[in-house]
Parts: structure tokens; sequence; C-alpha cells
């Protein structure tokens, strides 16, 4: 695979990163109300407000804030949070390893789930065994993240059960078991939904490669099943998913945000909701661009893999 | 005739499908509108007395942590949620359509330009995009449809473009532009009848995922507010009695669930229906 | 005669559709013997694929093998369960596919998908297996069997890959090889080198060749035995030289008759009509509706496959024995006369004058410079006189298709003029351009494409005359009156495209050119996708409309033989570049290019049908 195919990924990852901080920052800045407003309430006088305005710089024109602003981020300064009144960076650290934490553990367990069994639906459809488990991929995709939780919670971590704790953390240097004890529930949340929809696309991919005539000469060439599977179904047929796969992070990342709010767990999705209910715009913008820049490089990971198992990827 | 390397799919599962997920879809449909009408009690009624009661056959739902009756409250709720779905759905596709229809017929630089846009925006997760028009706009039920369908609308741009471009490689238009047809007319007039089956399939699919972003936001605090509630506040307002009574949960999970379920089934039975391939949005 | 391998006894297959029986084949009857090589003739619906993967079983789920078996030495195929059969394919029975594209599986080497079948049959190891594969890519006439070994799929062209599918297949001496048509998805000059290869190979191994095609002219070049399919039904079968000079059946004839030579121009016969998918089709001859020497037993019997003579051929139709019938009506032969020389030129139509185009690949965004811009035509120069045909032949990728695109502004140029009717066609104003647009029509290849499946008859037909102002009424006339021109009634007007034939649909595409009477009609591979038979009814329509129009045709073809049928002059084409041009008479009889050479060569020469 060509040193230039990657080089022109990695600029197309760029370039996506530039274009999302734009749109980022248009977002938090031209809607009404700014931060200033936010923090000193809309009933302030004028010149309270002037003042406030001069001090965090909203003064200047919107090109300057942007320019700002991403210069500081691409240095390592996020900035101060205005309503916790500490610099953003070290908190938005903190909370990016805690959810990437719990992130990874989703798709490791979803994926070891949901590719098997995908693969099982495919091969065998139609049968009752791929209608179970689309029926099962069904109810998954279909059960909102905050019905799972409290369900869960229900079951296994109250009484009598009470298994795990329903809300929390621990960090990991603090205590091992504790911080497993922590991450278990969120993680069996948000696998449940994230395997569902795994399952369905790597169906979707691998009843696609099975029709392809590629398949049909592998059969016709006296190769037993298991070998036209292994050898020329999967890879063709993995390689879409493993593309899929970054979408998928793109929908972890979304449902993060409503898991760690149930669970009180302390990572980015938390940290965003709390943002935007108390209108802090530098901690809200920093977030939303780091947890977009999180998907920006699964994709392009995703991207990379894909090409090694497909190698006539690399040409398009 | 052609030897088919392809079965299609079962149709007898097709029609099991579809029928019932306009079942289940009707039925979220019409208790939402009776819901708007009428309601055993009166959603915000409150009775001290009978907190988070078991099912009785005065509250075949049981209350909440006020003594309000769940039924009522799913029932007035409905509408609320559904109007999430449908609305943020139709926005997205509103806004979604036209520029994947102009950016699938023109191609070139624009379509490049646009695409990386829309790359970009597809980066940001939908409901924390929601959030990010959330934080201007403030929180409220007008507010969420607004910032679900904006947030939508750069899915329902990619899944649109994959038809049009499919559709734009067909002679037929090569055949219109040799007419010098109006680039307008060829996009709405030539290449939207061949495109809108997939476009329907994905919106069903959708009013069921906006309902659950909408459910969502209101679970935060940002969608619906007080004193109206939808499902989403009711399942946030339930959840710190679980330990006493799970029924003010299971009210409003019920509705959700079954409604999403229904708009799946509906557009995945849909799908099979107008004999289209696998879902754009899976593959 | 050699030892039979393999043979198909009175097989009957039927699909299953929507709660639908479909059949497919029905009794059919094919024994194929060591080192013979068979050729199964048949136009679209024929069942001549599903006979192949019948023999492979390897037919769809929704397939039914009625009736019948097919034996590979005395043992039935049809009853063999998975391993048997796995071991039987790709070791005693192997299959070369029509698209080497997709047949072989992009994500591993070429030289992998070969070696695994040594290894997996024989029992090689990965060196062994990987010698014996570059021999076998040698003795297909891969010059760098190395290179082509690491390759992958969409590193080769589609002849490297055709050869290395059938390297793949002769690679453990089968004793049978089914070919499904696998010259046809490649070029001209590509396809006759890979043809000859075949042939060369047929000396050299014992197997039992059979070789399905629509392709007359390529079956005539290697088959020992011919056999003729039509509607499910084996309508003939004998001696190549006994079907191609002395056929005792209608079917067989009329397809004889429909193809074009390249010899020179004759009077092409179509077959009027569609091949008939009823299911009850069986109880009669199911050629009747389109045969003209049909009587009454035709429609109501269904003929038996009879001996014809003391020669191994046989044929199904109730007149196969009896001469007299076809003595009346004789094939014809080529008239050689109607290349008429012009001894005044009309008046020029349309001149394209050191014409460039570039074509830009859709590269991704960033692909800056070179890498995406190729230039598909090359300083291109002819004329056009009114009411003549130009034929532009080329394969593909001679640019022939973007001058057409690029004469009605449908692409930009970057150097020279085109100029209609002495006026420049870039430089025209809206008003001009509109009657351009009017005057200079366009058909294209592929009907089922070209027509817009959510519109009816009458919506795609009168659009072009909407976009001029006329009322729903008089249009409706003029639709009516050119579907009659292109013989279709008014029972058309209000239908959909998907409830069409091939043929039908072509026919819609030139009514649609055909109804603003335009002076111009570009025409690109009009018959390509068409079945013989039909294509020769679309030729005769087009010659017919040009008279009746007085119109001119720019008839872009890959075809030298169709070509041959409706040309005045011919441009020859090769990346971007004229190679050669000038009156059809004295290219196709004294070709000075090399290339042009080549391509006539290419083509392989149907044998002139005799008298009975």
């Amino acid at each position: 695979m060509g040193v230039a195919y990657l080089a022109r990924r990695l600029l197309y990852g760029l370039i996506s990163l530039l274009i999302l901080s734009a749109i980022v920052f248009a977002l938090t800045h031209l809607l009404p109300g700014d931060a200033a407003t936010a923090i000193i309430g809309e009933n302030a006088t004028p010149e309270a407000l002037a003042a406030l305005r001069a001090r965090l710089g909203l003064d200047q024109p919107l090109l300057m804030q942007f320019a700002g602003w991403l210069g500081g981020m691409l240095t390592g300064d996020f900035g101060v949070s205005t309503t916790l009144n500490q610099a953003a960076g070290p908190i938005i650290a903190e909370r990016f390893f805690n959810s990437l934490a719990l992130a990874l553990g989703t798709i490791v367990v979803a994926a070891s789930l949901a590719v098997p069994l995908g693969v099982v639906a495919a091969v065998k459809r139609g049968s009752r065994v791929d209608g179970a488990i689309l029926t099962a991929s069904y109810v998954g995709i279909s059960i909102p993240d905050f019905v799972v939780a409290p369900a869960l919670i229900i079951l296994v971590a109250s009484p009598p059960l009470d298994l795990f704790p329903s809300s929390g953390f621990v960090s990991m240097t603090a205590s091992l078991g504790g911080w497993i004890a922590h991450i278990i529930l969120p993680v069996a949340t948000l696998t449940l939904v994230l395997a569902a929809h795994l399952l369905r696309q790597t169906r979707s991919g691998m009843l696609d490669v099975l029709l392809s005539d590629y398949i049909r000469t592998a059969r016709l060439k006296g190769l037993p099943e298991r070998t036209v599977l292994w050898r020329h179904g999967l890879r063709n047929g993995l390689g879409t998913t493993i593309a899929v796969l970054a979408l998928d992070l793109g929908y972890l990342m979304g449902s993060i945000v409503i898991v760690e709010e149930i669970f009180a767990y302390p990572g980015l999705g938390r940290l965003i909701v709390y943002a935007v209910a108390n209108r802090d715009i530098p901690l809200v913008e920093d977030t939303a661009l780091v947890i977009g820049a999180v998907y920006v490089a699964a994709n392009l990971l995703a991207d990379v893999a894909h090409a090694a198992l497909n190698p006539r990827m690399v040409q398009s | 005739m052609t030897v088919e390397t392809s079965a299609a799919a079962p149709q007898g599962r097709s029609n099991r499908y579809l029928k019932a997920g306009l079942a289940l879809t009707a039925a979220a449909l019409a208790t939402s509108a009776l819901g708007f009408l009428y309601t055993p009690y009166s959603p915000t009624q409150v009775d001290l007395v009978h907190r988070l009661a078991r099912p009785t056959l005065d509250h075949l739902f049981g209350t909440d942590r006020f003594g309000r009756d769940v039924l009522s409250r799913v029932l007035a709720g409905g509408w609320r949620s559904l109007t999430l779905g449908f609305g943020a759905t139709g926005l997205g596709l509103a806004i979604g359509l036209p520029v994947a229809l102009a950016t699938g017929y023109f191609r070139g630089a624009v379509d490049q330009i646009v695409m990386r846009f829309v790359d970009a925006l597809l980066s940001i997760p939908t409901l924390v995009f929601a959030l990010l028009i959330i934080v201007g706009l403030g929180p409220g039920q007008l507010q969420a449809i607004l910032a679900l369908g904006v947030a939508s609308s750069p899915k329902f741009v990619r899944i649109v473009r994959s038809a049009v471009l499919a559709a734009a490689d067909e002679d037929y238009v090569t055949a219109a532009k040799a007419r010098g047809e109006h680039a307008l007319y060829i996009q709405y007039g030539e290449l939207l009848p061949n495109v809108w089956p997939p476009i329907i399939v994905e919106a069903s699919i959708n009013v069921g995922f906006a309902l659950m972003g909408g459910a969502a936001l209101s679970y935060l605090g940002l969608g619906t507010q007080p004193p109206f509630a939808d499902w989403g506040v009711m399942i946030n307002e339930a959840q710190q009695y679980i330990s006493v009574s799970f029924w003010p949960l299971l009210g409003p999970a019920l509705a959700i669930c079954l409604s999403i379920v229904g708009f799946n089934l509906f557009g995945e039975g849909l799908r099979d229906r107008l004999h289209l391939k696998a879902s754009l949005r899976d593959v | 005669m050699s030892e039979p391998i393999i043979e198909i006894e009175d097989l009957t297959v039927s699909f299953f559709a929507g709660g639908q029986r479909y059949p497919a084949l029905k009794d059919l009857a094919v024994t194929l013997h060591e080192s013979e090589t068979v050729g199964l003739v048949g136009e679209s619906g024929s069942g001549k694929s599903t006979a192949l993967f019948a023999i492979m079983n390897y037919l769809p789920a929704n397939a039914v093998v009625e009736s019948g078996a097919i034996r590979y030495r005395g043992r039935n195929l049809l009853n063999a369960d998975r391993r048997t059969l796995d071991g039987i394919r790709g070791r005693r029975l192997a299959m070369v596919y029509q698209d080497p594209g997709t047949a072989l599986n992009p994500a591993l080497t070429v030289g992998r998908q070969i070696a695994e079948v040594l290894e997996r049959h024989l029992g090689l190891d990965e060196r062994r297996a990987r010698e014996r594969t570059l021999e076998l890519l040698r003795t297909v006439e891969l010059d760098e069997p190395e290179r082509t070994y690491a390759a992958y799929p969409h590193q080769l062209s589609g002849g490297m890959r055709q050869r290395a599918v059938i390297a793949m297949a002769l690679s453990c001496e089968p004793d049978v090889l089914l070919m499904d048509e696998p010259t046809t998805a490649l070029d001209v000059i590509v396809q006759a080198k890979v043809l000859e290869l075949v042939r060369a190979l047929r000396r050299k191994v014992r197997a039992a060749i059979l070789f399905v095609s629509h392709d007359l002219g390529a079956v005539a070049e290697i088959a020992d035995r011919i056999g003729v399919l039509y509607a499910g039904e084996l309508m003939e079968l004998g001696p190549a030289e006994r079907i191609l000079r002395h056929s005792r059946n209608p079917y067989t004839r009329g397809l004889i008759a429909a193809v074009p030579r390249i010899a020179g121009r004759a009077e092409l016969h179509g077959i009027p009509g569609t091949a008939s998918r009823e299911p009850t089709r069986f109880s009669r001859c199911v050629f009747a509706e389109r045969c003209e020497f049909a009587a009454e037993l035709c429609r109501t019997a269904r003929p038996p496959f009879a001996a014809v003579s003391a020669a191994p051929h046989r044929s199904r139709c109730h007149f196969a024995t009896d001469p007299a019938l076809f003595a009346a009506r004789p094939l014809h032969a080529i008239a050689k006369s109607a290349d008429a020389a012009d001894s005044h030129r009309p008046p020029v139509l349309l001149e394209v004058a050191a014409l460039s185009v570039d074509y830009r690949r859709s590269g991704g965004f960033l692909s800056f410079g070179k890498r995406g811009v190729v230039r598909a035509v090359r300083e291109v120069s002819f004329q056009l006189p009114q009411e003549r045909v130009l034929a532009i032949v080329g394969e593909s990728g001679s640019g022939k298709s973007t001058i057409a695109r690029t004469i009605l502004r449908l692409e930009a140029k970057v150097g020279g003029r085109v100029l209609f009717r002495g006026e420049d066609v870039f430089a025209l104003d809206a008003a001009r351009l509109r009657r351009f647009r009017r005057n200079a029509q366009i058909v294209f290849q592929n009907p089922t494409s070209s027509l817009n499946p959510k519109k009816t008859v009458l919506e795609l037909v009168g659009r072009p005359l909407r976009l001029d102002g006329t009322s729903a009424q008089e249009r409706r006339e003029r639709v009516r009156a050119v579907l009659d021109s292109v013989g279709l009634g008014d029972g058309f007007l209000e239908r959909y495209p998907q409830q069409l034939s091939g043929g039908e649909k072509q026919r819609i595409a030139l009514a649609r050119a055909f109804v603003t009477e335009p002076q111009l009609v570009i025409l690109d591979e009009p018959t390509t996708s068409l079945d013989v038979s039909v294509q020769a009814t679309i030729i005769e329509l087009l010659l017919a409309q040009k008279q009746h129009l007085r119109c001119a045709y720019l008839f872009i073809s890959h075809n030298l033989a169709v070509v041959r049928q409706v040309a005045d002059e011919v441009i020859v084409m090769r990346g971007g570049a004229v190679q050669e041009a000038g009156p059809a008479a004295r290219i196709y009889e004294a070709p000075a290019h090399p290339y042009t050479q080549a391509l006539l060569a290419a083509v392989p020469p149907l044998p002139l049908p005799a008298e009975v």
C-alpha cells in the first residue's frame, strides 16, 4: 500500500478536522446568546457585558477568535472553563481517557459478539437461526440506551442481586476492581445497542459477498464451503465491516453522552451535557471538537485497515 | 432466463414485517391522537396519597412519584414525542433532499466541496450536534425539533446522494441533457421519481431514531420543558424511584420501544416490498 | 466417436418466483465426447447458461430439476452430494466464466487463486503448486508469468484475466471444460486472440469442451458439433458444417440469416416478434408464432427431435425431413453491389474539425494534476454529408462515444470545432441551441438505461415534443404516428419500460429520437445489447427510417459486421486518434492501416449458407 495513499488519507483527515472545527465554532458562536450573557445573565448592564466581553476576547472579529481558539487547541491550550474557572485542558484530558476506556471496551465486546453472529446469520440466511439473530438485533436497535440502562440497573444493580454499583466512578490507579465494577454496566448498556447495529451491518456485508461471482468461482473449483467462506468470503466481507465500524464509532459517541449521564460516569459525554446546560461555551466547543476528532481518527484507521485487506481500494 | 444468483427475500417475511410495523405505527399514532383529546385522568393531577402505586383498575399503569396516573401521562405525552420524531425527520429531509439532488446531479467541484462539508458534519454524532445547536437556541420542544432536524440532515444527504448517483449514471439522464432539459427538471422530474423509494424507507426508519433522539434530549432536560412532559422526560423522572416502583418507568419505556420497533419494522417491510437492496444505511 | 464423458438426458429445469413456475429447459439431451468441442448457441432466454450450470449442479435456490439426469462417466451429478461434487468440480469438470473481472477474487493474487486448485485437488505443496501455476500461465500465452502470478485481478487487462481464468480451469487437466460466453466481455481484437487460444488448446488437451455463446461466428470457429437452443428447447443438433450450411430448422435458418456478414452488404432479415416465455409453450412448437413456415400442426403439437437424413443431425421441427420446404425459401447469399460509390456528394451536414476532448477521471478531491486527465479525442476531423451514414469504428476507449457526446455539447472540448449546417455548435445562442437539439438526436446502447422506468411510453416519446410546446392532443397523434413507423401499436402508449422486451425498448428509444424529425441521428452502439435476431430487425428499421426521414446517421459501433450493413463511410479510431478513414467499400476490401487490418481479421467469418 503506497505511501502516497496514506499521505492523501491523512491530508483528507486534516482537512475534515479543519472544516469540523469551523463548524463547531460557528455553531457555538453564531447563535443568539454568547458566553458573556451566559455568565452574568441577560439582565446585566450593557457596560458590565461589554467589559466581560473584552476580558474574554469576545469583542474581536470572529475570524480572529476562531484562529485563536484553533491555534490554542493545537498547541495544547484549551482555554478556560467559564463555569468552573479552571483550565479546560486537564478536565477534558481526564474525561477523555475515561470515555476512551468506555468506547474501546464497548467496541471490543460488541465486535466479539456481533461479527461472528453476523457471519453465521449470513451464511445460514433464511434459517431459524438467522431469524432469531435478526429478531434479536431488531430489539437491540430499537431500545434506547436510556431504557436499557435503567432496566439493567433494576436487574443487576438493585436488590436482590445488587452485583454492581449503579453509578459513580473509581479510577484505575485507586482500585482496579472498583474501576471494573463501575465500568461494567455502562459498557454493557452500550454494547447491547452497538452489537445490534454491528450485527446487521456484518450480516448485510457478508450477504453481498456470498452472492458475488468470485464465491461462485471458488465453489466451482471444488473448494469445500469452509475454505470458500474463510479464504474467499471473510476477507472481502470483513473489509466492509471494518469500514463501517468507523461509522459505528460516531454512533457510539452519541450514545456515550446519554449513558454517562445515567450512570454519572465522568467522561466527555457527561461533560458536554453539563457544559450545554450551563452554557459554558469554551467547554462546549472544546469537547465537541475532541469528540469529532476521535471520529475522524477512527475513520482514518478504518480506511487504512480496509485498504490493507482489499488492495483494490488503494486505487480509488 | 438468465441464471439468477440472488434469491429474493421470501415474500411472506416482508409482508409480516410490513403488517406488524404498520400495526404498531398506527397504534402509536392512534394513542397519541387519543391522548391529545382525552385521558382517563388529567396528566397533571396530583394525588400524594397514592404515590408510586402498583397498577390497579383505577390506574392501569400505576402512579408516579406525585401520584399522577402513568397511563394518562403516557397518552398525553405521546404526541409530543411523536412530533419530535416526525418533525426532525421532515426537517432533515427538507434540507437534505435538495442538497443531495443537486450535488448528485452536478458532481464536479461543487459536489466535492459539499461532500467534504457533509463528511465533517457526520463526524459529529447526531446527539452532540443537536446539543451544539441547543447551546445557542436554548432548551425546548421546538428547539429540539430544529436541532435534531438540522443534525440529521447530513445523514439524509449521504443516503439520498448514493441513490441519486446510481440513477444519474443511467442513460435516460444523459438523454435528458441531450434534449437540453433544465437542470431542475432533470433533478425533480427524472431523478426524484426513481429515487424516492429508498428515501421513504430511510425516512420511516429515521422517524424511530429521531423519536429516540428527541426522547434523549428530553431525558437530559433539554427537550420538552416542565410543566409539559413527553416520554423522555417521564423516563428521567422515573429513574430515581425505580427501587420503589418500576411502573412509572415501564409505561413510557414500553411506549417508546414499541413505537420505535413499529417504525423500524414498517421501514424494513417497505424496503422488502419495494424490492430494494440492502439498506444504504447499513452498508 | 470417442468415449462419452457427459450425457445430459432429458433434462427439464424450471424456476419458481413469486409463486409462478417458469420453465427454462425442456427435455434437453446432449452428449459430450472426449476431445470434442460442442458449441451451444442461443439468444437471451434460451436456457443455455442454465444448462451449463446444471452440469456443475450449481443452480440457484429457486431452480428445480423436474426430470432428467446429467451423467458424468455414468454417475448422475444431479444426485451427488456436496462432498462428491467438491471432488469433481475443478478437478474433472472446470469452468470458464463470462466476466473474468467479477469471477476472480479481488482480494487475492491471481497466482494464489490458481495454485489453490492444485493444492486442493492434486495435493501439491506450495512450492510445486507455484511452479506448475507458472507453467500454466505460459501455456495460456501470458508473457510474464511471475508478474502475473503476483498481480491482483484489477491490475490485469480483461484479456489477461480471462487467460488466467482459463489457466485456472485447465490446471488439473479436467475431462470437461465448460465455457460460458468466455469472449463476450472482451474487446474485439482480444476476443479473437482468446478464441485462437481456445482453438490451440483444443489440439493440446483431451478435454471435452462445451462452449456456450450467442455469437454464431465464434462458435463456428471452434465447434465440431453445434446445438441450437431456443426458449428452452433444443431446436437442432449436429455437425457444425451441416448446421451452418444445411440447417433443417427454421429458427436456426432465421438466426443464420440474421447475422450480419463482414463480407458485404446483404438484405438482413431479422426474426419478427419475441421469444415466448409462457409456461405452457412446450405443448406446441415453441417457435411457431414467429416461424414463416408455421402450419396448424406446429401450433398444436410439439415436434419430436427427429433425425434428419443419415448423418447424426437432428432437428425439432415437423418439417425437418422435408427438403422441398426449405428449398422454396433459400437463405440469401451476399449481394455485393450495395456499397454504391457516390458520384456526387450531398452538402455537408455535420463537420468536425481537429476536435480534441479531455476526459477527467473522477479522482477524489485533491487528485491534482495529470493523474486524472486523459486525452480521449485527439484532433479528429471528418465530414458527414446529408442523408448519409458515417460509421465510427473502434474498441472501448477509442474515444468514439466521447465524440458523439461532444457533438451534442454534453462534453466540453479543449480544441477544434463542431459545425452543424455551417454553424459552430459551441457558439449557438439559446434559441439556436434549442433548434439544434431538436435537429440532432441520440440513441444509446442500453435501452433499459436510456428509458426512465417511471415514465410511460407516451411520456417518454412525447417529451421532446413537449419541450417544443406542442399541444397534448397533437403530441399524442405524433407519438402514435412515430410508434407506428417503428412497428409498435397503440397498445404501447400506456406501458412502462419494465413490461417491454429489449428490442421493443430500443424501438421506443428510436421513436423518441425520430419524433422531432431530426436531420442527424447519432446512434451509439444501438444494437450491441440486443440479440442477433432482434439486431437485424432494428438495422432494417434504421435503414427504412433513413429513407423516410431523409436524415443522416452517425453510427458508432465496435461491431464491424453490423457497420458493413449500414455505413457509407467509415472512420477507424484507436486511443482517441483516427487511424484510417474512407468509403466503406474500400475500408473493408482494401484496408491500408495495420490496425484496421487487425480489426477486420478479428471478426470470425461466418461461412456463407449454401442452398439446401
